[in-house]
């Protein structure tokens, strides 16, 4: 098999890419360290290192796992619109979160978050497609859009009703986490967003070959010799898990799973088995490297790593959509 | 002979009022060559969707290899049975070549890559459709025509025993229409079992052994294109004149009535 150039490119830059932008997260922000001082024994910037290094863990696998997770929606649905954010994934786990926290069963055990985000990530994934009617075919993608958009909507007027009746103190800090906030304070809830994302990339990776055959439809899949029920159960199910720890650890960060995967598959080719690993890398390259920006722009306060994702993937996504339409017809 | 495959009394409706499929009866045996016309809505489609599994018939079953169709392992019956529906569409960007390869995926464990047969088997299918030159090409670029022949690729790639085409010749050129059936027959006689449907009546007579004349969800004829292309079956199942002439070699010619 040969690789084509803008292939080989990409898989030659990735080592580059993400050593650099490791380096200039750790380097970059309110205090900028020099590369060579990473290592001396300086006990303040070690520490504001080790910082930085527990921001670095969280926003590339954050970044990776939203890609991933996008990856796996966009071949089931046949849609290469879907990500966890469109389809109200995001929102029906960040409600999970916020339900949690005030039910108060966030404090008996730190997997009670990532288990009711992906629980209401699910309620929110079965709503969805059962008010689309369109089933795994394309043939209602819009209508799956459409229905994400109104349960994201519905979730996040349930979360702010939620919010109002938190007291102030609560009300920064969470303000913040649905913005997308990377700083992890749970280190066994980081922990668990690696285990978790790692492990359900070797399966999703495993099941890459039905994923190419689901994207061709229901009637192709079944056709030739996959069950598309399961095997869509199994990818959006494992894709649902991922974006729902993500969420429980950072919140909602929109659009990463958008815009990684549409630039992974122009320059790689559409092989499931090939781009749930280079979603993985580059999607967390690519939030890292937001996440950076976002903490470096403003020398007072940083900016909520959100608004720099929905500042890129917002227009993204329509000019997606125009160029869709335009194909369309 | 034994059948490959059988539909036995299969009842099929997709409103409850309005029932499309009464006792349906069909079977296609080891190297047939089957042709299945009739008018739009006569069933044709649904039969081909139930004979494959993909819909489930509410009485009657199917049986492939003389084994329920429906309690068969699905990676099984690919292995036996390949489909080529009427339209493919995908938003992806997949080369022909990664189409046809998919073929093959009945034949291969989770994470095992294609063996030296796989390629073989995705290099005779590449070649038999004439895309050799297009297997790199995105399939969302091509036109309709070769889109068709990289899913018969794909269909040929999984190797089996049956082959089920859904109007595979209606966005083919002449040239291909041709090439295509005359593929069929080469695949029939090395006994591969082919049904057909198709609208294009005259190339059914030319090239299938057997052709099933359906009306209303019901076998109006069934035997030698000569036996079936008669003017008053056809103005029964079509509702238009016409006149029948046969060529030397005794193929049945339409003539539409002016």
């Amino acid at each position: 098999m040969t690789l084509s150039r803008k292939e080989t490119i990409g898989w030659l830059l990735l080592p580059v890419l993400l050593f650099s932008v490791i380096v200039f997260s750790l380097c970059a922000g309110s205090l900028w360290i020099n590369p060579i001082e990473l290592f001396t024994q300086d006990d303040l910037k070690n520490s504001l290192i080790d910082l930085r290094l527990i921001r670095c863990a969280t926003a590339f696998i954050i970044g990776g796992g939203l890609a991933v997770s996008g990856t796996a929606y966009q071949a089931v649905l046949k849609n290469p619109l879907a990500e966890p954010y469109i389809l109200g994934i995001s929102g029906g786990a960040s409600l999970g979160v916020a339900l949690a926290i005030l039910l108060g069963v966030a404090a008996i055990s730190s997997f009670a978050i990532p288990l009711f985000a992906f629980v209401f990530a699910l309620i929110a994934l079965v709503v969805v497609l059962s008010i689309s009617r369109g089933g795994l075919g394309g043939v209602y993608s819009e209508n799956i859009l459409l229905s994400g958009i109104i349960i994201g909507t519905i979730c996040s007027s349930c979360l702010m009703f939620i919010i109002s009746n938190l007291g102030s103190n609560d009300l920064n800090s969470i303000t913040w986490w649905m913005l997308g906030y990377l700083q992890a304070a749970d280190m066994n809830l980081l922990a668990t967003t690696w285990i978790v994302t790692i492990g359900g990339t070797i399966i999703l990776v495993a099941y890459g070959r039905h994923a190419n055959v689901i994207a061709l439809g229901e009637e192709m899949a079944y056709n030739m010799g996959i069950s598309p029920l399961k095997t869509a159960l199994i990818l959006l199910g494992i894709a649902s898990l991922i974006s729902a720890v993500a969420v429980s650890l950072s919140g909602i960060i929109g659009f990463v799973g958008l815009i990684v995967p549409h630039i992974m598959r122009q320059i790689f080719g559409a092989d499931h088995r090939k781009l749930f690993v280079l979603n993985l890398f580059y999607g967390g390259i690519f939030l890292l490297f937001c996440d950076t920006i976002a903490r470096s722009i403003l020398v007072v306060q940083e900016i909520p790593v959100g608004v720099i994702t929905a500042f890129v993937g917002g227009p993204f996504f329509i000019w997606m959509l125009n160029r869709r339409g335009r194909i369309n017809g | 002979m034994a059948n490959l495959i059988q539909a036995v009394n299969l009842q099929f409706s997709y409103r409850p009022d309005k029932p499309l499929l009464k006792d349906f009866n069909l079977s296609v045996q080891h190297g047939d060559f089957l042709g299945l016309i009739g008018p739009n809505g006569s069933g044709k489609t649904t039969i081909l969707k139930l004979l494959s599994g993909f819909l489930k018939p509410f009485g009657g079953e199917v049986l492939l290899n003389e084994q329920k169709l429906l309690s068969m392992d699905s990676r099984a019956r690919a292995r036996i049975l390949a489909v080529v529906p009427q339209l493919v569409t995908t938003p992806m960007p997949y080369t022909v070549r990664q189409i046809v390869e998919m073929g093959r995926t009945s034949r291969l464990a989770l994470f095992a890559p294609l063996r030296h047969e796989d390629y073989e088997f995705v290099e005779n299918s590449l070649k038999d459709m004439d895309l050799q030159s297009l297997q790199n090409n995105r399939f969302n670029e091509l036109s309709g025509g070769e889109r068709q022949r990289t899913i018969i690729a794909a269909a040929l790639a999984q190797e089996p025993e049956l082959l089920l085409l859904d109007e595979p010749t209606a966005a083919l050129d002449l040239g291909h229409k041709i090439k295509l059936m005359r593929i069929l027959k080469k695949l029939q006689s090395r006994g591969m079992a082919i049904m057909v449907i198709s609208h294009d009546i005259e190339l059914m007579a030319r090239y299938c052994d057997r052709l099933t004349l359906l009306f209303k969800g019901e076998v109006l004829a069934n035997g030698t294109a000569a036996e079936v292309i008669q003017p008053d079956l056809i103005k029964q199942a079509y509702d238009c004149d016409v006149e029948v002439k046969k060529s030397s070699n005794d193929i049945p010619h339409i003539i539409p009535a002016l």
